[in-house]
């Protein structure tokens, strides 16, 4: 890596942080380089999803600072990240509208994303292609075909940070393999803190943290 | 009108037109009545007077009366009222969605997402419901000015038969309203609660099949279940008895007012105050202000219910002034 | 899906074994209710004895008015008794339905597995309730009405069935009309409502997305479609109370009709010497409970038929 890829691109310093009368984090200081791959894991109820909400800006620390791509205001932080949840949010929208959510992305920018996803296979079958409205269909995905679409959409913000809230929890064996690789490319180059309680996805990581009793630690 | 209403109204910029549409709307069943009264009256008084040669100008004339009115009701209603409401919906709808686009994660996340939802249509057509659905304020008041106006008509047609009329009526309304009626929904949500209670022990008895087997315990279970369904019998029938003596009162007051007038009537006819004609008309009147009573009551009870989407959404959308 | 007469032998049997449980209660409720009415005509025949003498200034007496007391007090006798009879016939055999529907359920081998206990307590919570909250609160009055309609017609063709005749064609085109006008705003009813379902579909995808509409930025793209879809379903629901507006008017305009025929007709009949002025007045008393009879006749087969499928569902 050069010095650029050495920067701290998430710093959290003293940060203490509850949710709903739980502790989640009491003093705790943490830092993700450019371009790591980070695990998080722990016992069920400890915290690790809330852990990452609060990383997205979708949550503010009770004390201490955040700072994420040198942003420390959650609403610029935002900006600066993408998220795979478990539950995919497919939405009342054609699948297009569902990958861009209201953003203008071009043809030839679309058409790659769709690939590296591996949605056209499915889409090429539809009479209508990506413009197909998922309304009533929504419940007819598949949960590979849903994670895919969120994957897209993340893809499609091109955000240089990455988290993933255990995108594949709910999926099968070989599903969860097609959605590791597609994945792949959304995470390829980017820094990633991936949230499951399924290690052997987290082979190759740089490091996997363990969250639990107000703490965050390898 | 409940200050509240009047501040979701302002709020949402359709208080004149409100207004506008509840004063054009509210003489049509005083006008109603007065073409149904006279209608009688002169049908009667053609009868008895052997004016065969005015029949079917006399049925033209009201049908052409009744659908003048109609008319009128439709423009009113097809035009302001329905302006009105559609607004009034459409705006609090987009001010309570602007309200959650507002919010932050955390809020959301620390909110009930149902309560939003709920907000966005529960709360909504109750509120819309509390102005212009059946039975409600809009009814409201244009039962209550057919009651003043048919009163007042009443005491200039003839002020001893309009008190036999008034005394045959308000005493047994208030006797409902306030004593008899009181309880029911009382009795109604006893019996909801054991409905409660019947459901829970079905849930048990489905859960704990195979240990009921084993204990032998099936038949102690359906006694208790028995039980249950029994006390929601008894407390259905406790609201169902009141309901009971409601109706047999309203029938009675209705029976009796009706009764007093034809013989006090005949009295006054044959002093030569009044004629038969005139006085169906006063029978009809009459039967107009019982309705009337009957539709505020119910009204009122309606907007009772409905005030509550009224409140949550000023809670919701605030103060805010919108022109 | 089941041929309806074959459906509506099974959803029948349910409710003829309710019956049959409850035999003497339903008897009675039949003979009250029947008493109820007769006694309510007696009254409106008595009402028109009274008009006539009126109309032809004989007075009166004083023995009138204590049998029209009587009458009074006998008839809201029976109209207290038979609404609280048939009300404790309904619950009485909601109670039977339940205790059916647990003893079915006790002693068979189904819902012993978990989806098997999801659909009894599905069934307890939907087609036993909606069944039991009918019988409560809805098959008596309707029996009621329309045992009242009924013999209000078959009195009223006794008092003068020329009269009778004439007046039911009006009653008809009213009830043809109604259903008619009816038909023009169902489908707008149903239009407005599936635009309903977009915009709230929208809404619901913020309210539970809400996470991902923020880390997206899609505020403003869920904004201008809810609002987009907002006005679409204005456009429709404007449309809709507009057409409600004339059809409703032009029923309400119909619905005079049988009045007017009803005192055209009668002014005749009477000018002939055929009807008396008590008369009319008995007939304008009956065409009220005659007409509310013929125009609720379709919607109140339309629930009992649902009633019945409800019933045929709780596995009794």
């Amino acid at each position: 890596m050069n010095k650029e890829d050495n920067k701290d691109i998430i710093i959290g310093q003293n940060i203490t942080f509850s949710y709903k009368d739980r502790i989640i984090l009491d003093n705790q200081s943490f830092s993700f380089k450019k371009g790591e791959h980070i695990g998080i894991i722990g016992e069920s109820g400890s915290g690790k999803s809330t852990f990452l909400k609060l990383l997205a800006g979708l949550l503010t620390p009770s004390s201490g600072t955040l700072e994420v791509d040198s942003e420390s205001d959650p609403a610029k932080i935002m900006k600066k990240i993408s998220m795979v949840m478990q539950d995919a949010m497919i939405m009342p929208l054609t699948i297009r509208e569902n990958i861009a959510l209201g953003k203008e992305i071009k043809k030839e920018r679309m058409d790659e994303i769709i690939k590296a996803t591996r949605l056209d296979l499915w889409t090429d079958s539809l009479p209508e292609g990506i413009d197909t409205y998922l309304g009533e269909r929504a419940d007819e995905l598949s949960g590979g075909q849903a994670q895919r679409i969120a994957i897209a959409r993340a893809i499609a913000k091109d955000a240089d940070i990455i988290l993933l809230d255990e995108p594949t929890s709910s999926l099968d064996k070989d599903t969860i393999k097609d959605v590791m690789e597609a994945l792949e490319t959304l995470t390829d180059e980017k820094s990633v803190i991936h949230v499951t309680h399924q290690t052997d996805l987290l082979k190759g990581y740089h490091r996997i943290l363990k969250i639990g009793g107000g703490r965050i630690y390898e | 009108m409940n200050k509240e209403v009047i501040k979701m109204l302002k709020v949402c910029g359709v208080w004149k037109m409100f207004l506008i549409m509840l004063i054009l709307r509210s003489p049509f069943d005083i006008l109603n009545s007065v073409i149904k009264a006279n209608l009688m009256q002169c049908f009667i008084h053609m009868i008895r007077q052997n004016q065969k040669e005015n029949l079917w100008f006399n049925v033209v004339l009201f049908f052409a009366l009744s659908a003048l009115l109609f008319g009128y009701n439709m423009s009113i209603w097809s035009t302001i009222a329905v302006k009105t409401t559609v607004l009034l919906q459409t705006k609090l709808r987009k001010k309570i969605y602007e309200k959650i686009l507002d919010l932050s994660p955390r809020e959301m996340s620390e909110e009930s997402k149902g309560d939003w939802f709920t907000a966005l249509n529960n709360d909504v057509d109750n509120a819309c419901a509390y102005l212009t659905s059946p039975l409600n304020y809009m009814h409201m008041v244009i039962a209550l000015v057919n009651l003043v106006l048919s009163s007042i008509i009443m005491i200039f047609l003839n002020v001893e038969l309009y008190v036999i009329g008034i005394c045959c009526l308000l005493p047994f309304f208030f006797l409902n309203v306030m004593v008899i009626s009181r309880k029911i929904t009382f009795f109604k949500e006893r019996a909801k609660k054991t409905l409660v209670k019947y459901t829970d022990w079905i849930e048990v008895s489905l859960k704990e099949k195979s240990l009921l087997s084993v204990y032998d315990a099936k038949e102690f279970v359906y006694e208790k279940i028995e039980k249950q369904s029994l006390n929601i019998l008894k407390e259905n029938m406790k609201a169902h008895n009141r309901m009971c003596i409601c109706n047999a009162l309203y029938a009675f007051s209705g029976m009796l007012g009706y009764l007093l007038l034809l013989f006090r009537g005949s009295d006054i006819i044959e002093e030569d105050k009044t004629d038969l004609a005139g006085l169906t008309k006063m029978t009809q009147y009459r039967s107009e202000t019982v309705r009337s009573v009957n539709c505020i009551y119910s009204s009122v009870n309606n907007m009772n219910a409905s005030i509550v989407g009224v409140r949550r959404i000023n809670e919701i959308i605030g103060g805010e002034n919108n022109g | 899906m089941l041929k309806l007469t074959k459906s509506r032998g099974d959803d029948l049997k349910v409710f003829k074994r309710l019956i049959k449980k409850n035999a003497i209660l339903a008897v009675l409720t039949i003979i009250l209710t029947f008493l109820s009415i007769i006694s309510q005509f007696v009254w409106t025949i008595y009402v028109g004895k009274i008009i006539d003498s009126i109309a032809q200034r004989e007075g009166l007496s004083v023995r009138l008015l204590l049998t029209m007391g009587v009458i009074l007090l006998i008839s809201v006798a029976f109209i207290y008794s038979s609404n609280l009879i048939s009300r404790f016939t309904a619950e009485k055999m909601a109670h039977t339905l339940r205790m059916d529907f647990i003893k079915n359920l006790l002693s068979s081998d189904g819902a012993s597995d978990e989806k098997g206990a999801f659909e009894a307590m599905s069934k307890v919570q939907n087609e036993l309730s909606q069944s039991s909250e009918y019988l409560s609160n809805t098959l008596f009055d309707i029996f009621s009405m329309a045992l009242s309609g009924i013999l209000a017609l078959f009195f009223l063709l006794f008092e003068n069935a020329f009269l009778t005749l004439i007046i039911l064609i009006p009653m008809i085109i009213v009830c043809i009309a109604g259903r008619f006008l009816g038909q023009k705003i169902n489908p707008l009813v149903n239009a407005s409502m599936n635009k309903k379902i977009v915009f709230n579909k929208t809404a619901y995808s913020l309210i539970t997305g809400f996470d991902v509409v923020n880390v997206f930025d899609a505020k403003e793209f869920f904004k201008n479609r809810f609002e987009k879809e907002l006005n679409e379903w204005a456009e429709v629901e404007t449309k809709k109370e507009r057409v409600s507006a004339v059809c409703n008017s032009l029923s309400g305009i119909l619905s005079q009709t049988p009045l007017l025929v009803l005192f055209a007709a009668g002014a005749i009949l009477i000018w002939k010497g055929m009807l008396s002025l008590g008369g009319l007045i008995i007939f304008l008393n009956m065409t009220g409970t005659l007409l509310i009879t013929l125009m609720n006749l379709p919607s109140w087969a339309v629930s009992m038929k649902s009633f019945l499928i409800h019933l045929s569902r709780c596995d009794v």
